[in-house]
């Protein structure tokens, strides 16, 4: 039997069902930026060392750039651009506000990875819970 | 253990020598639901497990020898009985699919933490076998050490 190269893909994205088909190969990452034109969520060093790509799938900070876009059949995947969910709305209003970044690149993934922290989290716990997105221009330390 | 402020020289050298994910051979992709689904379809030619995708994914992307030729991802993250820790006196077992970060939540699971980076990191250096039984020599020491009453 000859198994599908392509693969059709159910998901729902910020509240939204989408039904993509696309090549077993592309990365959860490569379907939200080109396929689905969300581009908040940024590729970083593309190999899991960065943080850049945080999404939420299933409310679990994952990185977008080593999932297969295939994975999230069935899921739920939260991205920076959404307007649903209320943690990830709040952190962004408060990363306005307090002016915390330079360049930027790395705020988005910074924001997912830290939506889902308890509300009663110490700097530790933020800190060990950002200990995977990297600060390229070393304005987040 | 934490990136703090200096990991910006990381991203650098990555940005410019990390291969890109849009380099993935083409694929076919199998999510089984169970054991024998499993081993039946990593029995087919150029079919290999594929969990956390760390390593592989990067590593089939910068075409690495030692991946070979890959033409089907065989999903097992969704595979119930390798997954979960169990702890019984100064034994862990640790399901094949448990994160890091799952292990680094249980009582001994800081110090196995420590050690699990330092063969991750041994590993991707390429040095062979005996130096990661070092490692895990070492890991069973700080195990015992964190489980001693």
């Amino acid at each position: 039997m000859k198994r599908p190269r392509s693969i059709r893909v159910r998901f729902t994205v910020n509240g939204r069902s989408e039904t993509v088909l696309i090549a077993a190969r592309t990365t959860l990452l490569a379907l939200l930026r080109s396929d689905l034109r969300l581009t908040g969520t940024k590729e970083g060093c593309g190999a899991g060392d960065c943080g850049a790509c945080t999404v939420l799938v299933d409310d679990q900070p994952t990185l977008a750039c080593l999932v297969l876009a295939a994975e999230a059949d069935g899921r739920e995947v939260v991205t920076i651009e959404t307007e649903h969910d209320a943690r990830v709305a709040r952190l962004r209003e408060s990363f306005l506000a307090e002016a915390a970044f330079q360049c930027g690149y790395c705020t988005p993934g910074m924001i997912m990875a830290a939506s889902r922290l308890p509300s009663d989290a110490d700097r530790d716990a933020i800190r060990s819970a950002l200990a995977g997105n990297l600060c390229r221009c070393i304005c987040a330390r | 253990m934490r990136a703090g402020g200096c990991g910006g020289d990381i991203v650098f050298n990555r940005l410019i020598e990390s291969p890109r994910m849009s380099d993935l051979p083409e694929l076919s992709y199998t999510r089984p639901r169970t054991v024998p689904e499993a081993i039946a379809a990593l029995k087919r030619r150029g079919a290999r497990a594929y969990a956390g995708g760390t390593d592989l994914l990067v590593a089939m992307a910068a075409r690495r020898p030692w991946v070979g030729a890959v033409s089907e991802l065989v999903d097992i993250k969704n595979l119930a009985a390798a997954k979960g820790i169990s702890e019984r006196g100064a034994s862990l077992r640790i399901g094949a699919l448990t994160t890091t970060a799952e292990l680094a939540a249980t009582r001994t699971g800081a110090a196995l933490h420590l050690g699990a980076s330092v063969a991750e990191g041994l590993a991707a250096d390429g040095l062979p076998p005996a130096d990661l039984e070092l490692v895990a020599v070492l890991a069973e020491r700080a195990h015992r050490r964190a489980v001693r009453p």
